[in-house]
């Protein structure tokens, strides 16, 4: 009786230290502190390779039967991500268009020297349309008589003439290039000599069955001294055109048949087939 | 001695499972405590004092393993070895009701002491969480008592982790 008396208070003793020892135990190796611990160590390090093999194999089991089981919500989930993909793809593709359409503008922001012109206000634009005849060589910008457009502005890139607005509405304006036949300019070669040789500027340009060909052309009188390489500008005579906006090189000049004139082939500054930015010069029409 | 190695495998590979498959059976956000269930069934055909030893040596290991809290698995296991071997005692052993109605109430019992054991410690718990975990946890564990009880119980009497006296090794 004595015997399991004392047993009794002993282990009341033990397991009241037992339970103290825990207690501090666990207030003095709590999260943040830093004490040593091989045997955890040991068991990590040990069971770390054994952890990760079982737990791709358990993963790869889940995902699988996972995805028999949300066989429906994956499908679901996959056609709205479609949708999703489509919607990014056309947003990005608009992003990038407006890019490079900003990248454009900022190229033409490098203009040709001309005083006269850009002291005139003019306003940007993009050719939304080309004309769908075959007679004609006009295309359509997205600026009208709301942006202060009106017939005969000059339009203009940062390299040279392009033509010249033929037609105005609210927003769209109708452009006739300088290619042709009845977008003529008056042009001005500079001579060796520095004197000026006039001329009218006039495109042949047909619709042939791949691409337009053609050439802008210009006759001067025999004696004048134009070479390949002078640069055309336009001499600002009739009134439409500023002077000394940039037309073209000169490519070759042939004699004329009747033997009085020379004529002048003209590559033309600007890039007509890739045409996608343009100026129209706001003269007001003078 | 072979009880001691099984159980130390089997201790292993509890902790593995503990950590990897176990977090993909979690339900109500508690996954079944493996070790625990470990710790019960040898105190349960061991009893009481092999039990409670038992239940330290791997408590404090597991605690090791975590890293944190020194001692409080140790206690909440050394507590369930001990609760378990008592039953042993007094309870009849291959009846599997009794030993769903033990491993619930141990398992219960013994995460009851994490909480306290936490509590005390000063750490910054929410008792009413805490026993959103103990009753979800008591309840997995004993639904799992079915699928694993027999076996072991087998393997403890029978089998391959049972007593042997010296004379037999």
């Amino acid at each position: 009786m004595a015997r399991k008396r004392i047993s009794f208070t002993l282990a009341a003793v033990i397991v009241f230290f037992v339970i103290l020892l825990a207690l501090v135990s666990i207030r003095f190796t709590g999260t943040g502190t830093d004490f040593p611990n091989p045997a955890g160590n040991l068991l990590r390090e040990a069971l770390a390779p054994l952890q990760g093999g079982v737990m791709s194999v358990t993963t790869g089991v889940r995902n699988s039967l996972a995805s028999l089981w949300q066989f429906n919500q994956l499908s679901r989930q996959n056609q709205s991500l479609k949708t999703q993909v489509a919607e990014l793809t056309r947003e990005n593709n608009q992003l990038k268009q407006k890019i490079l359409a900003g990248m454009r503008y900022e190229d033409m922001a490098k203009k040709f020297d001309s005083p006269a012109i850009w002291n005139d206000p003019y306003v940007g634009a993009t050719v939304v349309d080309r004309n769908p005849s075959n007679w004609y060589h006009t295309i359509v910008i997205n600026r009208g008589a709301k942006d202060g457009v009106k017939v005969d502005d000059p339009v203009i890139t940062n390299l040279g003439l392009v033509g010249k607005v033929i037609k105005v509405t609210d927003s769209t304006s109708e452009i006739i290039l300088i290619l042709d036949p009845e977008g003529q300019v008056s042009g001005v070669v500079r001579q060796s000599n520095g004197a000026g040789s006039f001329g009218i500027v006039v495109g042949d340009y047909k619709r042939g069955s791949v691409a337009t060909t053609g050439s802008l052309s210009m006759e001067v009188p025999k004696e004048d001294k134009v070479n390949p390489g002078d640069l055309v500008l336009t001499s600002g005579m009739g009134g439409v055109y500023p002077k000394d906006i940039p037309i073209g090189t000169v490519q070759q000049v042939t004699l004329d048949p009747s033997g009085l004139l020379k004529t002048a082939t003209i590559t033309p500054q600007v890039n007509f087939a890739n045409l996608e930015e343009v100026f129209v010069v706001l003269t007001g029409g003078k | 001695m072979r009880r001691y190695i099984g159980m130390a495998v089997l201790f292993v590979l509890a902790l593995v499972l503990q950590s990897t498959v176990f977090n993909f059976l979690a339900i109500a956000g508690v996954k079944p405590d493996f070790v625990l269930l470990l710790v019960i069934y040898f105190a349960f055909t061991n009893g009481p004092g092999k039990g409670a030893l038992m239940g330290l040596s791997l408590g404090l290991l597991e605690d090791f393993y975590i890293g944190r809290f020194i001692g409080m698995n140790a206690l909440a296991l050394l507590a369930a070895g001990f609760l378990a071997g008592w039953f042993e005692t007094k309870l009849y052993k291959e009846n599997l009701l009794i030993a769903l109605l033990v491993v619930f109430v141990t398992s219960a019992a013994s995460q009851g002491i994490v909480l306290f054991s936490g509590l005390a410690a000063g750490l910054n718990w929410d008792s009413g969480n805490g026993f959103n975990i103990i009753w979800p946890l008591a309840i997995y564990n004993t639904c799992l008592v079915p699928f694993t009880y027999p076996l072991f119980y087998h393997s403890f009497t029978r089998g391959w982790m049972r007593y042997r006296p010296k004379h037999e090794q």
